[in-house]
């Protein structure tokens, strides 16, 4: 069956179009009307306000004291101001031009603008709008007293304040409380509709430029039976500090409404309001997810000991993700370190410290593992997670197991070279390995891949053992001559030709970083011995690459190629002694028999001669830095320069050589107060005493000399950086092991020696016999980690 | 005494008859432009001894004026820049293109008459 279209009368359809076109054309015409007279009254008020502004502008800058012709000027204006104002359409344009200008212009001017607005009765025109049916008429109408801040209409427009139409009763909210200071009081008293957050927000606002304002205290609206009466007034209440509402914040915080709760509890953290505490917890299950977390943050910063059990409780059973963190993350504010993090932990690492458990590996493996294990199962609960028991096999790992075996060999190697020593009967009184220049590699090696293995937080502890280590040996060597216990530094150091420096600083007690400076200080005298980080790490780092490397010490062997002259040595590694100390371990030997065995100063203070900060300065600079600095430490420098500048003295720059005496001999006069004392010292030291003859002959030791030109050879001698520039052959790695050589250095010295002391020949042995006894032990040591190496391979 | 010249660029037409009173009286001759092309053709025309501008106008902004100022027609004149309050970003920006100081609405018209006093009176 086909369709048939129906029949339309065309007659129609052409009625139908003209119509439709008549309306567009109307539609149209009435939009262009209705467009031209808007922009005709646009234009229109436009220029009015090209009139009325200037004239504005001229009432508002008026001022008493103008002259004349101003004033009659003014009162012109005013007069024919008045006469524009008595229609209604310039009214209106003025008073637009006040609003505008009221929110560009501030100060004195603005006040001025309020004034004229009231004085030119504008504010009339906006109480009349007060009156008018329309609500958009009343809001603009309470808008503009509002903004002119026309505080006679406080009472006309309090009255909107609960007015059924939201617009309006916001407009009349904001203007009361902005017209006076008791709006805000009238408002919360009266407000019976809903304040929404944004209006809340506005009201802050207004009130926070409000001058002078003194808020009331708001406590008294917390009382209100209107919800957000109240969450307002404790909004107002943490804005303003206001502490003393702590009874009704805390009755608050039991609250139904999730709102006013959540905002109690931050005004009770706010507050520090403990006494909420238990009320927290008894509405905390009752609560949001949110307010729940809002009550663990306060009690993060509130609780104490006896909520723990509350919270561990909620960590325990708390389904919600949030909350149970939550829970966790304020027990540990709480009681820090309770809960400890277990995922993605490695749980065959053992968490204790295990420095101690590798100091007594060597004789309590079983402890070890037992403390690692009561470390493991202590921490077991915390995590909430029953966990068994680690095997030792389980979390002792390659590196771990290598680390014990290393330490037993240590032990073993150690108990070696002390059993040697005993049988040889001889008698050393120290060994002195603290200043040795002992390198070794800061990294341990991979016994598998071969790779190496960054070792530093086991740096700190291997120290200390080691440390340890070396004092058990020490403690083990004793001279059973010495029925009185020597100083330790005088044990350490006693066999070593020393020099004698008047000034002594304090006493290093730590002799392994008296080592470690002492080689810095080599460092800073051009010597390339090693690295700083590599000293500390021979005694933080794999003892299977231990290497105990020869320094280049050329320049302090004497004529003996294989001796080290370890006076000059020290003497230049910043070590100083105390002026009345004996030179030599002989002479100290034979001032003991002068003074039948007692010797006052038989316990000299070995001291650095203090570190000067401008030698680390130094080094990485050029000349002309160098200069300046010099001239820097003329201006703040004290008695820690003296010696740098006594270095300087032989700096191989001409320049900086000249300005270091120079500067030098100034900081002397500058100190002379001071370091009398100390200048003398040092002028002794250097021209007078015999042992600084010796010493400058130990440090050029190939020069032939005889005691009567012992003065002309100091002055021909080279500086002593000289000498290590000269001598160019460094020995290979492999060959870096010490040779220690303690023979007498000098013939005339023995001479000299001989002369003074009657006893010589019996001290000259005793003196071979403990150099000879140090070669062993050195040589043992030197050998040990070859040793150690062949035991750990197994 | 010679007055000085001053130029004020402000597209509010209300605020630039006010400040134009304000700084008449202060003993500045002003000319008062609404727009930068305002602006640009009377510098093509005349050297003011300082510019007050506004930074949000039509055509040309107050950054533009001053980097036209600076670099076009290589001027040390003083310009003092007019921005609204929270308009942080074009103060700094002004200020890096060379602009000497800045007020911020609302502004006040007495405090606008020191700061041009002090600027011209800069060594």
């Amino acid at each position: 069956m086909l369709l048939s279209v129906p029949k339309i009368h065309t007659d129609l359809l052409w009625v139908l179009t003209m119509v439709f076109s008549g309306l567009g054309i109307l539609y149209f015409f009435f939009v262009f009307i209705l467009r031209n007279r808007i922009s005709a009254k646009a234009s229109k008020i436009a220029s009015k306000k090209k009139i009325l502004g200037p004239m504005i502008s001229n009432f508002l800058f008026f001022e008493t004291d103008s002259s004349k012709e101003e004033k009659s000027e003014y009162i012109k204006l005013k007069i024919e101001i008045r006469e524009l104002l008595k229609e209604p359409f310039n009214r209106a344009v003025l008073a637009e031009i006040l609003l505008d200008l009221q929110k560009d212009v501030s100060g004195d001017a603005r006040k001025r603008l309020f004034k004229i607005y009231q004085d030119l009765d504008l504010h009339l025109d906006a109480f009349e709008k007060l009156k008018s049916w329309r609500w958009e008429v009343v809001s603009k109408g309470i808008l503009e007293l509002t903004q002119m801040q026309v505080s006679t209409a406080y009472g006309f427009i309090k009255k909107f304040i609960n007015h059924k139409k939201g617009v309006i009763r916001k407009q009349a909210q904001i203007a009361t409380v902005s017209l006076k200071h008791e709006g805000i009081g009238y408002f919360l008293d009266t407000a019976r509709f809903q304040i929404s957050e944004w209006q809340q927000l506005k009201l802050l606002e207004v009130l926070r430029n409000i001058e002078d304002f003194d808020p009331p205290r708001f406590k008294a609206w917390l009382t209100s039976k209107n919800k957000d009466v109240v969450l307002f007034a404790l909004r107002l209440i943490k804005y303003y500090n206001q502490n003393d509402a702590d009874a009704a914040l805390v009755e608050l915080v039991k609250h139904k409404n999730d709102q006013v709760r959540s905002e109690a509890i931050q005004c009770v953290k706010e507050f520090n309001v403990y006494e909420a505490l238990d009320v927290m917890k008894a509405v905390f299950r009752k609560s949001k997810v949110e307010t729940k977390i809002q009550i663990l943050d306060t009690m993060a910063s509130l609780g104490k000991d006896e909520d723990l059990v509350f919270l561990e409780r909620i960590a325990r059973k708390s389904s919600n993700f949030l909350v149970k963190s939550k829970a966790i993350s304020t027990i540990n504010e709480i009681a820090p370190g309770t809960f400890l993090p277990t995922e993605g932990i490695d749980k065959k690492i053992p968490t204790q410290n295990f420095k101690n458990n590798v100091e007594s590996s060597s004789t309590q493996l079983p402890e070890v593992m037992d403390d690692n294990e009561s470390q493991q199962e202590a921490n077991a609960p915390a995590s909430g997670k029953n966990e068994e028991s680690l095997e030792f096999e389980d979390y002792l790992n390659a590196d771990q197991e290598n680390e014990i075996i290393f330490d037993l060999c240590f032990m073993e190697e150690l108990q070696d070279i002390l059993d040697e020593y005993d049988e040889s009967e001889e008698e050393v009184n120290v060994l002195p390995l603290d200043f040795l220049p002992v390198v070794s590699e800061g990294e341990e090696i991979d016994p598998d891949t071969g790779a190496h293995i960054e070792n530093e937080e086991n740096e700190a502890e291997d120290e200390e053992k080691f440390r340890k280590e070396l004092e058990t040996i020490l403690a083990t060597i004793k001279s059973p001559e010495e029925d009185v216990p020597a100083d330790p530094v005088e044990t350490e150091l006693g066999f070593i030709p020393i020099v004698v420096e008047t000034e002594v600083e304090e006493q290093s007690e730590n002799p392994i970083e008296s080592s470690d400076e002492a080689i810095l200080l080599i460092e800073v005298n051009e010597m390339e011995v090693v690295e700083a980080e590599e000293i500390s790490n021979l005694y933080s780092g794999n003892r299977e690459t231990l290497i105990i490397p020869e320094p280049e010490l050329e320049g302090y062997e004497t004529k003996n190629q294989n001796s080290i002259d370890w006076k000059a040595f020290t003497t230049d590694s910043g070590f100083a002694f105390n002026a009345e100390y004996p030179t030599t371990y002989g002479e100290k030997i034979s001032n003991e028999d002068k003074d039948d065995g007692i010797n006052e100063n038989s316990s000299p203070d070995i001291e650095f001669k203090g570190f000067s900060i401008f030698q680390e300065l130094f080094r990485s600079c050029d000349t002309e830095s160098k200069l300046i600095l010099l001239d820097e430490i003329l201006a703040v420098g004290d008695e820690k320069e003296v010696h740098f500048l006594k270095t300087l003295s032989n700096d191989s720059n001409k320049k900086v050589r000249a300005k270091a005496e120079v500067i030098l001999k100034e900081l002397l006069e500058v100190l002379a107060p001071e370091e009398e004392i100390e200048t003398n010292d040092f002028i002794k030291d250097t021209e007078n005493t015999p042992f600084i003859e010796e010493e400058k002959i130990l440090i050029c030791p190939e020069k032939s000399r005889n005691d009567s030109d012992l003065s002309q050879e100091i002055d021909t001698m080279k500086p002593l950086e000289h000498c290590f520039l000269e001598v160019g052959d460094h020995k290979d790695d492999e060959d870096l092991l010490f040779e220690l050589d303690f023979e007498p250095v000098d013939s005339s010295l023995e001479e000299l020696q001989e002369n003074s002391n009657p006893n010589e020949a019996v001290v000259q042995e005793q003196v071979k016999k403990e150099e000879k006894l140090f070669d062993t032990l050195i040589r043992n040591i030197k050998l040990f980690p070859q040793k150690l190496k062949g035991k750990t391979n197994g | 005494m010679v007055r000085k010249n001053l130029l004020l660029a402000e597209d509010d037409e209300l605020l630039a008859s006010l400040l134009d009173y304000r700084l008449q009286k202060g003993g500045y001759n002003v000319h008062v432009a609404h727009d930068g092309r305002d602006v640009k053709e009377y510098l093509k025309t005349a050297t003011p001894d300082i510019i007050v501008s506004d930074i949000m106008m039509p055509y040309f902004s107050g950054i533009e004026l001053i980097d036209h100022v600076r670099n076009d027609l290589n001027s040390k004149i003083p310009i003092i820049i007019i921005s609204s309050a929270g308009n942080e970003e074009n103060v700094l920006s002004a200020f890096e293109l060379g602009a000497n100081d800045f007020i911020s609405k609302p502004v006040s018209p007495s405090e606008l008459l020191v700061r041009v006093g002090r600027e011209l009176n800069k060594p």
